[in-house]
């Protein structure tokens, strides 16, 4: 293995020719390491391999309309009608991304890592890369730079009859002429074993180019492309734009491929929802109204979204330093279905309600979901009968036990959400625990604290005193920043303490109304931490809020249309686990079979790997395009 | 006791006649027609740590025996590491008071302490003095008494009962605590002499009543042994002859003093140790139990004259104990050198009827063969699948590794690694069953697209099974 300079970039590729050094062949001890770092290597492009394998063996087929082009780029040749095309641009990126460069030398240090390398199980993937590298000569790294380098297109059309095309793309000719043969006589040795015999492939023309039928299989080269399909004609129509580009616009799904840069490396899968919504086991999903009011409740916003876009695409970016995800649908704020507004942050000037940040903050969420709107216009929903059966079942708890009815609960809930989890704070309680867990925050809007706290709170008290007693735990008020903050703590007589997990000492239910939220906390600590945050948020001046409302640096503000933000500082996660070190070993000590010392290392390793991941930051809502809802990963900068 | 004369003698009890008692007892030393081999190693490392891997079997044959038996008995090195490492472990097992997680915090310690011989002599006392949580319902004094047992598991006899005597959980499960002037409790006073110190016919009831009004006024007070004067019966009593105003201390020392309980604990370090299948006649347990006595109980002196001697290895012993389900695991993961979840080989032992700190009554597990059942056997050979299938359980005593150093192996150097590792006595034809399956297994498998080593990882986990499974393995 070694470092091979590509574009000014050093490329991490296989040198078999290094391998085969005479004086590495002298040295047995020489000769096992260089063997060794090859599977460890391998491991990382097996999935890769994998990916090529399926796409040959694949069973589906679908295309795109016309294309602009005097030469065609591989996209051009994808056949029409596709319900699905993945795209995975310069698959070979994976080798020199910076996560990759970054983890790799910490997980192959793990336990797992090594058991995978020592399992014989796992030669047959060894040896296929072994065959693979043999037949072409190069290492497998060059195998896949060189043979799908540029990209790897697969459409498929679900719907009857299946079909499916691939298009790999790659940067030398001659080695992608080598592929079909190689993988063929993997495929011979796999089945020879077994007493089965593989056919020839068949040699055909169409139009002077030449292709080959391998059982439903067709395939063709064409310079640095291998193109497949189960379709013979489907191939055919693939050679025919080769030869004659159509210049009709683009249309559907594949304009959106068209728009993604090609020497961007990641993956695209795009999705023709306006096709897949005929399909019978698609249509429920795409169906408004569902047929319960529940998908209603739970997911009316998405299932708008499906609703109303003709496609779908999920993009993977794998930029320099990050890992982006997203799925993004054409459907704008405007039109949305009646009967799905306020499920999502998309009239003016709405938007999710700014990150909390208080200190050592691991995961901040914040999401929009206006319910009391949701149930304004319950009407428009055309699940009359089931709409009035909810009516009745929320009543029947009106007036009730509680004294307030299931309407004023959703009356008055505001719609801005929040979601904290940070380190836990010092403890409440002398109770020595040794393995301290996250302490959980929840910040709920409430429109009116005072008719609020008088019916729906006060009833509310009086059950967690019953459940108190029940439990020996005890309600403490606790006044901080004029908010008046109820605690219930659990007893620290040493009966109570012996005899019972400690972990329950980690909590300290706490709760309460303040600055327009209710603020529920796993402990006194955490919802002071809130009210202080709000405190600071509110005293932003209105320019800076914006940025700041996010309470991380480099964040956006949420601007309107943003329904949902979450931030995970993985730097901060990683030190959950010297928080809760002593459970984490006895864990892998004791389920996991780890020796103390084993499991020392692994955790040291598992943190090195999360705070080298940085902060993930996700972030969903309306704009101009359409809903986009993205997840990123950004490395860490310090250890970059 | 005399050999029993009414049935054939065993191949053992045959040994035994051949053995003089005069001879027995002394050091073995190696011959060329009874030489120090692989089958002897691995026999000793089977009863002092559970099992020993090819590799442990090979450097003990390196060895003299008396200086093997010497390292097993000192331990190896970073002892205080291990302890210190252990303390963290066990107080978060603790705090959470779940008696799976102390039961394989107990199996990891067999697995992992570099003096594993204490950790099985633990298990021996555990045993000898068996208490259970079941009803003591407290971890930590069950952790408590298994550190004591553990701190005179190979020191002083006299230390050891004198301890459990005072131990929070022993004054528990033996009712102690109701026990107090006027109304004495017998419980502890009868199992002392009849089941830790002197046996059934070395005392009277009577002699059970005075001892109990002896041990009256000791309680458990914040988890700790507390002596209230007020409740203790401070008149005379009378007691294996002796008469005076004893206490708990004089009862222990009284039990000591009679030379049936240096008699009756060697024959039952010989039943652990030795050998199940034969009971010792007096003749040759005298000579170790004066030594036992005059040597003020020394516990260590006692087991290194045993695994020392002529009995330890000759056909009285090898191969004549019936493996517990602690024996069972212990053995299979060291020899596979696994890593396995201390906690799932917990969960096993309990399936087979042997759950750590929970032993069915005073008298503990009865062993021997008990242990052997329809239901038993099942789950051991369930138990050898999971471990051996490298997969699951499997995943870190995989018996595919142990062969990784070579790509390909025969069928025969195969089978012979794997019944040599776990049984070093397989008969010819047994051992030719093993190979004709792996050949059979063979075959199928190079039908497949496979390279030679994984051919032959499979097979060792296939070789590994068939002998974890075989009658023989269920011997130790």
């Amino acid at each position: 293995m070694g470092f091979k300079r590509h574009d000014g970039e050093p490329t991490l590729t296989f040198e078999p020719q290094q391998r085969k050094a005479p004086r590495q062949r002298q040295e047995l001890g020489q000769r096992q390491e260089v063997k060794q770092r090859q599977k460890k290597g391998r491991i990382l492009v097996v999935m890769a391999l994998i990916m090529g394998l399926l796409a040959w063996a694949g069973m589906l087929n679908g295309g795109v309309s016309q294309i602009h082009a005097a030469e065609p780029d591989s996209r051009q040749l994808l056949p029409p009608g596709a319900n699905l095309i993945l795209e995975i641009r310069q698959p070979q990126i994976v080798f020199q991304h910076a996560f990759v460069r970054k983890l790799r030398p910490i997980i192959e240090q793990s336990r797992g890592y090594q058991d995978i390398i020592g399992n014989p199980d796992f030669d047959i993937i060894w040896d296929s890369v072994q065959h693979f590298e043999g037949q072409m000569g190069i290492s497998l790294p060059q195998i896949i730079e060189s043979c799908a380098g540029e990209s790897l297109l697969i459409s498929a059309t679900v719907d009857q009859p299946q079909q499916f095309a691939a298009i790999v793309t790659g940067r030398d000719s001659v080695k992608v002429s080598q592929l079909p043969d190689s993988v063929l006589s993997l495929a011979r040795k796999i089945v020879s074993g077994r007493g089965q015999n593989l056919p020839n492939p068949i040699a055909k023309k169409h139009r002077d180019q030449e292709y080959f039928q391998f059982g439903e299989l067709c395939y063709a080269l064409a310079g640095p492309r291998w193109l497949l399909s189960n379709r013979e004609s489907t191939l055919q129509g693939m050679l025919d734009r080769l030869v004659a580009p159509t210049t009709d616009s683009i249309a559907g799904i594949a304009a959106e491929l068209a728009n993604t840069k090609a020497d961007t490396p990641g993956v695209r899968l795009i999705a023709d929802l306006a096709s897949l919504k005929r399909l019978p086991n698609f249509a429920p999903v795409a169906k408004w109204p569902p047929p319960e009011i529940g998908p209603v409740i739970l997911a009316a916003g998405w299932l708008d979204l499906v609703q109303r876009s003709s496609f779908a695409v999920v993009d993977l970016d794998l930029g320099h330093d990050k890992v982006a995800a997203s799925v993004r649908f054409p459907a704008r704020a405007e039109q949305l279905t009646p009967g799905t507004v306020g499920y999502f942050a998309s009239e003016p000037r709405t938007a999710a309600a700014p990150l909390l940040h208080p200190p050592h903050v691991i995961y901040s969420a914040s999401w929009f979901r206006d319910y009391s709107k949701m149930w304004e216009n319950r009407d428009l929903v055309p699940l009359p009968d089931q709409v009035k059966m909810l009516e009745t079942q929320i009543a029947s708890v009106e007036k009730g036990n509680l004294g307030y009815s299931g309407f004023d609960m959703i009356r008055l809930l505001g719609a801005h959400h929040r979601v904290v989890v940070t380190r836990p704070g010092p403890s409440p309680y002398r109770v020595d625990v040794p393995d301290r867990l996250p302490a959980v925050g929840l910040v709920l809007e409430v429109r009116d604290a005072k008719e609020f706290t008088d019916k729906v709170l006060a009833p509310i008290q009086r059950i967690l005193g019953i459940v108190a007693v029940t439990n020996k735990m005890v309600i403490q008020t606790i006044k901080h920043q004029s908010a008046e903050i109820s605690a219930l703590r659990f007893t620290e007589d040493p009966a109570a303490v012996q005899g019972s997990d400690r972990v329950r000492y980690n909590f300290e239910p706490s709760y309460t109304v303040s600055r327009g939220n209710l603020i529920v906390g796993s402990s006194s600590f955490i919802v002071r931490a809130l009210i202080d945050d709000l405190d600071r948020i509110a005293n932003q001046p209105a320019a800076a809020s914006e940025t700041l409302a996010t309470g991380l640096t480099g964040t956006e503000a949420a601007g309107p249309g943003v329904t949902e933000q979450q931030s995970l500082e993985l730097g901060e996660l990683s030190q959950v686990l010297t928080d809760i070190h002593g459970l984490a070993v006895r864990n892998s000590v004791l389920n996991d079979g780890l020796t103390i010392q084993e499991a020392e290392t692994e955790l040291g390793l598992l943190q090195r790997v999360i705070s080298s991941l940085g902060q993930m930051q996700v972030r969903g809502g309306f704009d101009v395009n359409g809903f986009e809802y993205r997840i990123t990963f950004a490395a860490s900068k310090e250890s970059n | 006791m005399q050999l029993d004369q009414t049935m054939p003698p065993t191949q053992a009890e045959k040994a035994l006649r051949r053995l003089r008692p005069d001879v027995a007892w002394t050091a073995y030393v190696p011959n060329p027609t009874n030489r120090w081999d692989e089958t002897k190693v691995a026999h000793l490392l089977r009863r002092t740590t559970g099992g020993a891997t090819a590799q442990q079997i090979q450097d003990g044959l390196k060895v003299a025996p008396a200086d093997l038996i010497r390292d097993l008995l000192a331990g190896g090195p970073n002892q205080e590491r291990f302890e210190a490492e252990i303390v963290s472990l066990r107080e978060g097992m603790l705090t959470a008071n779940n008696p799976q997680q102390a039961k394989g915090l107990w199996i990891y310690r067999m697995l992992h302490s570099p003096h594993p011989f204490r950790e099985r002599m633990t298990l021996f006392w555990h045993n000898h003095f068996a208490t259970s949580n079941a009803k003591v319902d407290n971890l930590r004094l069950m952790q408590q008494q298994n550190e004591t047992l553990r701190t005179h598991a190979l020191g002083n006899f006299d230390d050891l009962l004198q301890g459990m005597t005072r131990d929070p959980a022993m004054l528990i499960w033996l009712d102690s605590q109701s026990n107090r002037r006027g109304q004495p409790n017998e419980n502890y006073a009868r199992e002392l002499f009849e089941l830790f110190g002197l046996g059934v016919g070395h005392y009277t009831e009577k002699d059970v009543q005075e001892s109990a009004r002896a041990l009256t006024g000791w309680l458990v007070k914040n988890g700790k042994a507390h002596f209230d004067p007020g409740l203790h019966d401070t008149a005379p009593k009378t007691i294996l002859g002796q008469t005076g105003n004893f206490a708990a201390g004089d009862v222990v020392r009284i039990c000591l003093s009679q030379p049936a309980c240096a008699e009756f604990i060697v024959q039952k370090l010989f039943r652990f140790l030795v050998s199940e299948t034969v009971t010792l006649p007096p003749e040759y347990t005298a000579p170790l139990a004066v030594g036992f006595r005059t040597r003020n109980y020394d516990i260590s002196w006692l087991v290194e004259r045993m695994l020392s001697s002529w009995i330890f290895f000759s056909p009285v012993a090898i191969a004549q104990r019936v493996k517990s389900p602690v024996d069972f695991v212990i053995g299979t993961v060291k020899s596979l050198n696994g890593s396995v979840s201390p906690v799932k080989l917990a969960d096993f032992c309990d399936q087979l009827g042997q759950s750590l700190y929970y032993p069915p009554s005073v008298k503990g597990w009865e062993g021997g063969e008990r242990w052997i059942s329809s239901t038993g056997l099942l789950f051991r050979q369930n138990l050898a699948f999971e471990l051996t299938r490298g997969a699951g359980l499997g995943t870190r005593s995989d018996p595919a590794k142990l062969l990784s150093a070579n790509d390909s192996q025969s069928d025969e150097t195969i089978a012979r690694y794997f019944t040599n590792l776990f049984h070093q006595q397989v008969e010819e034809a047994v051992f030719r069953q093993v190979v004709e399956q792996l050949s059979r297994e063979r075959e199928n498998l190079q039908k497949e697209f496979r390279s030679a080593r994984s051919v032959s990882g499979v097979l060792a986990r296939t070789a590994a099974h068939l002998a974890l499974t075989l009658p023989e393995y269920q011997l130790g």
